[in-house]
């Protein structure tokens, strides 16, 4: 909870180095733009400079203002915690001097002091506090302290001010408070509590700063500081919240010790309402640094978690997501990667998930949930937390930090349906593995299966984190579900490969395996003989080989999930029914290997560990999805369970529930529903193997027409509609702005080809990426007629200009890492056509939130007599790599040539 | 009603002798006898200016010292700043605002005498006490005794009716 309020504070003073740098112009700003203007250059930034080829002028003339403005933020980020702690020095050593002074001007009655430091030195006795340990007494006279206190300087011999009135007071109530200090003592919070405390008061100056731009600059507020000056106030305010519910807890913390020490809830009862009353406004509450009196009072008698764990679950998640994305803005700056051969992207989810695994299974174990709404506000405030830290920008980086959010830009509610539900399967995963283990007693077994605990989280949560980059990345590239199905179950790689079974191994060190060797053996019989059936009477595939593939996977996979629910309903411990599931879906597996090396013929073991790696991706899957749901069914199940004389509703809460899933689950495979989640027949053909048109004929036809002769408007415009009905059904041209047409950027960033005559008829059609197999892939057919050859010849040429004048250059996109694409232009091919053509391949590669971005544009220009055929491609590979870049070029070229050929066709006719 | 100026000095010869002090020693003597020790430490606090009602605000917003959040349940704590509040009609400081209750918190006390009109306002004044009670969130429990206390001391001081 401090490390919390720490990295809270730490940001905030990022984003205050961040506002001393605009406010005092620490980047020469104006120097910056007046040697923009000395140049030339656009003043709109970078990027309209690079536009026009000019991006290193504009980069020498910015030189320093990027390293200014990090050494601004790392210096806030020091400087902050620094001045915190160094508050706590001071008020370490100012206030015993200011008690000392006071007692000098008024000491306190004798005999009230010679009370108290009797039972004050009788308790340091009991408790073994010796030495330096042992905290000076000062009995402070009536007046301005009215509340006893300890104080001292960190690490060093602390001192207790009791007030004089303890010496009237009974001697369960002395006892109380002075128990009650000396566990703060013990607990050395002065060095850690205090510091927190700090962060209270210097969290409102430094936000203050954070805001002084604001107030000189207005116009600032509108621009990119808004995000940083969003970031630093929220921060704050969970600066503000964290430090106050860290001293709650520690004064929470030191009650219980009194009480357990000397026998005192009673007297804490008593006493405890006329302390704090509550605070009359709820933000009163939540800032408050002692819990209330009624609220101690109450805890005296109920000492269970009495704050739930929502809030410390929701900021862990935040802070971790958060935490890794800044370290993946630091990452990103180390040229060539910290790892060879490991992105960045996999380092830092890697981090992450330990972080998040280790933190949040460590506090879980050693806090048991006192109930089950405890149990469920520690899931729910980490799927907040994991959520809201998922889709935050990072701070302070301008050019990094909004990638997320602009990825999913205008498809918020896409995200948040599948992000939420599926980091809320991970908190219940993760809580009900805690959960198991911390009903073990504690000691090294513990320890070290809480280990193991660790790192088969890491991997599932691993592996999570690298399924939504993907998937959001696929769902930005191609905006369509197909992809997004394709993106969770077509590629796996070292996280996805592993989850499953890492999870497995999780589960088998949180539970006790026998007492659950019964219920294994009856579901993996059933279950694995339900797979047999299903697999044999599914035969031969009559359909689509892929998804007779997928639909075994799932029968793999479906059998463990509902071993899961199933053991989960009998038993309520998650962790045995992860393990039930887990060894069910391995069984279906082997099964349907039996099968294939049996009935099938073939025995391949690739086949073997996919059913294993695919069914098991596609299990841990399902019960991240449907865990939740299936502990929620089973905590109201229990509910009901209390009375004895509702057996049968317990039976039909515990059967229909199950049925039911066994009907839809086999129903769902045996009619190829399951499509809708991993994939329909087309998907792959979608993103990446193309439906070509019909096979056109290559042979030179019996012309009917010269196709080379002048077209007037009407007769161009049909030969263009004939080519297009020849494309395969759905490929309707529409109009479609396409974004990142590397094409047309080309022209605009080699303007030097020769101009280009007017044509005197030009029409063209755009087939959408959203309609054309692969998906994303845009086709635009172009025919233009000139009133003489020339005319086509020299536009012809002008095409390959371009090509030649480019060979190798970078494109600005603030998506890209290091903000820019890598971009190289080649003008040769293999294409055979009898008539003279130019061809253009434009590759653009980047790296997206640390995945491999791949885009080829390909066009073609066809000089026939008077007329110029054109037809362009652009396709977008898939982030997982699953299609390479040969076989990326060999699709493009054959969809160019047979839309050529169409065109051609059209003009003989 | 007011603890000093000209209307006062008239009727000095009158009570010339019970003053705030007397009354809140009269008080603690009748409900809390086991604190009347404490009571001249109490007094000298409450006339340096150091003490104040509610709760302790001074360790509020300081992070170098961990209070307990709690302060001794004694009437002598109490006693001064409910009857002089009372005595002066004035504003709760804990129902001021900030700036106001600042400025009153350095502020020393005079151990006034209580007036002839004071004495005849004996219900008014355990009123007033039970209503600065209530304004400090401090519980009716410990109030009334205490108003109660501090009515039963008034009216025996009260001089008699002409």
């Amino acid at each position: 909870m401090h490390l919390l309020v720490l990295v809270a504070l730490t940001c905030v003073g990022v984003s205050a180095g961040e506002a001393v740098f605009v406010a005092h112009d620490l980047g020469r700003w104006a120097e910056v733009q007046d040697c923009v203007a000395a140049q030339g250059l656009p003043s709109g930034g970078g990027r309209a400079a690079a536009l026009l080829g000019r991006g290193a002028d504009y980069d020498r003339c910015a030189a320093g203002f990027d390293r200014t403005r990090t050494t601004a933020r790392a210096a806030g980020a020091l400087t902050v915690p620094v001045l915190a702690w160094l508050c706590v020095l001071g008020e370490g050593l100012v206030t015993p001097r200011r008690l000392r002074r006071r007692i000098r001007r008024r000491a306190p009655a004798a005999d009230a002091a010679a009370i108290v430091t009797r039972r004050f030195e009788h308790w340091c006795d009991v408790l073994g506090l010796t030495g330096r340990r042992r905290p000076r007494l000062v009995v402070a006279p009536a007046g301005r302290d009215r509340q006893p206190y300890t104080t001292g300087v960190p690490f060093g011999r602390l001192t207790v001010a009791v007030p004089s009135g303890y010496g009237y007071t009974s001697e369960g109530e002395r006892d109380l408070i002075i128990l009650h200090e000396l566990a703060h003592v013990r607990a050395r919070d002065v060095s850690w509590t205090a510091a927190t405390g700090w962060a209270g008061v210097l969290v409102v100056p430094v936000l203050a700063l954070a805001m002084l731009p604001v107030f000189l600059q207005p116009a600032l507020a509108t621009g990119s500081y808004r995000r940083s000056l969003l970031i630093a106030a929220v921060f704050a305010a969970a600066a503000l919240l964290l430090r106050s519910a860290a001293r709650r807890r520690r004064e929470r913390a030191a009650d219980r010790f009194a009480v357990e020490t000397g026998g005192l809830a009673e007297v804490l009862r008593t006493v405890a309402p006329a302390g704090n009353p509550r605070p009359r406004w709820w933000p009163g509450r939540l800032l408050a640094t002692h819990p209330s009196g009624p609220d101690r009072a109450e805890a005296a008698t109920n000492p269970a978690d009495w704050e739930g764990g929502f809030a410390v679950a929701a900021l862990l998640g935040l802070l971790t997501m958060f935490g890794g994305r800044a370290l993946l803005t630091l990452l990103l700056n180390v040229q060539g990667g910290v790892l060879p051969g490991i992105r960045d992207e996999q380092i830092v989810e890697l981090v992450t998930a330990a972080a998040w695994s280790a933190v949040a299974t460590i506090i879980w174990v050693r806090r048991t949930p006192a109930n089950r709404r405890a149990w469920w506000a520690r899931v729910l405030g980490s799927a907040a937390g994991l959520t809201a830290g998922w889709l935050m920008p990072s701070v302070g980086s301008l050019s990094l930090s909004s990638v997320h959010s602009d990825l999913i830009e205008g498809h918020e509610w896409f995200f948040a349906l599948w992000v939420a539900p599926a980091w809320t399967g991970v908190a219940a995963v993760a809580a009900g593995l805690a959960g198991d283990l911390s009903a073990r007693p504690s000691g090294w077994p513990r320890a070290a299966r809480t280990i193991v605990v660790v790192l088969g989280l890491t991997v599932a949560v691993c592996a999570v984190l690298e399924t939504m980059s993907l998937l959001t990345i696929a769902h930005w590239t191609w905006a369509d579900v197909r992809a997004d199905r394709a993106m969770l179950v077509g590629s796996t790689g070292f996280p996805r490969l592993w989850a499953a079974g890492a999870l497995a191994v999780a589960a088998l060190a949180a539970t006790r395996v026998t007492r659950l060797r019964g219920t294994l053996v009856i579901m993996a019989a059933a279950l694995a003989a339900g797979g047999v059936v299903a697999t044999i009477a599914a035969a031969q595939p009559t359909g689509d080989v892929y998804l007779w593939l997928l639909n075994r996977w799932w029968m793999c996979a479906i059998p463990g999930w509902l071993a899961t629910a199933a053991v989960l309903a009998r038993r309520g411990e998650v962790s045995s029914a992860l393990l039930a599931g887990a060894v069910v879906t391995v069984l279906g597996g082997v099964v349907q290997f039996a099968r294939d090396s049996t009935v099938g013929g073939t025995f391949r073991l690739d086949r073997l560990v996919d059913f294993l790696d695919r069914g098991g991706w596609l299990w841990l899957v399902l019960i991240l999805f449907t865990l939740p749901v299936a502990v929620l069914l089973g905590d109201l199940l229990a509910r009901v369970v209390r009375r004895p004389r509702r057996a049968l509703v317990r039976l039909g809460l515990l059967t229909v529930p199950l049925v039911v899933a066994v009907l839809a689950a086999t129903g769902a495979v045996a009619t190829g529903r399951t499509g809708m989640i991993t994939g329909m027949p087309d998907d792959v053909k979608c993103l990446g193997r193309p439906v070509y048109p019909e096979e056109p004929d290559t042979e030179p036809r019996a012309c009917v027409e010269d196709p080379g002769r002048p077209l007037p408007v009407d007769r161009l415009r049909a030969a263009l509609a004939e080519a297009r009905r020849s494309l395969p059904a759905g490929w309707t041209p529409a109009a479609e702005v396409n974004r990142g047409d590397l094409l047309s950027q080309l022209s605009f960033r080699c303007p030097g080809r020769a101009p280009e005559p007017a044509a005197a008829v030009a029409e063209t059609l755009t087939v959408p990426g959203s309609a054309l197999p692969p998906l994303g892939s845009p086709l635009t057919l172009g025919l233009a007629s000139y009133p003489s050859t020339g005319g086509a010849h020299q536009a012809r040429l002008s095409a390959d200009a371009s090509a030649r004048a480019c060979p190798e250059w970078t494109f600005p996109e603030r998506l890209a890492e290091g903000g820019r694409w890598r971009i190289a232009t080649s003008g040769g091919t293999d294409l055979a056509l009898p008539y003279p053509l130019s061809f253009t391949r434009v590759t653009a590669t980047a790296r997206i939130i640390g995945l491999p971005a791949r885009v080829v544009a390909a066009s073609v220009a066809v000089e026939i007599g008077h007329n110029l055929v054109t037809v362009a491609l652009q396709h977008s590979a898939p982030p997982d790599g699953s299609v390479l870049p040969q076989e990326q070029n060999q699709l493009l070229d054959g969809l160019l040539l047979r839309t050529v050929w169409l065109i051609i066709h059209a003009l003989q006719e | 009603m007011s603890v000093s100026g000209p209307a006062i000095e008239e009727e000095v010869d009158v009570v010339e002798t019970f003053r705030l002090s007397d009354l809140a020693q009269d008080i603690v003597e009748a409900i809390a006898p086991d604190e009347a020790m404490l009571l001249p430490e109490v007094s000298a606090a409450w006339f340096d200016g150091d003490l104040e009602l509610g709760d302790d605000s001074s360790l509020r917003w300081r992070g170098g010292t961990i209070g307990a959040g709690l302060t001794p349940d004694l009437v002598v704590y109490i006693v001064y700043p409910l009857v002089a509040g009372a005595l002066a009609n004035a504003v709760v400081p804990a129902a001021q605002s900030g700036w106001k209750r600042l400025r009153a918190r350095r502020r020393r006390h005079e151990n006034v005498v209580i007036s002839a009109e004071d004495l005849r306002r004996a219900e008014e004044i355990r009123d007033l006490i039970l209503a600065r009670a209530a304004a400090a969130r401090i519980a009716e429990s410990r109030a009334r005794p205490l108003a109660d206390a501090a009515y039963a001391a008034l009216i025996r001081r009260r001089p008699p009716e002409e």
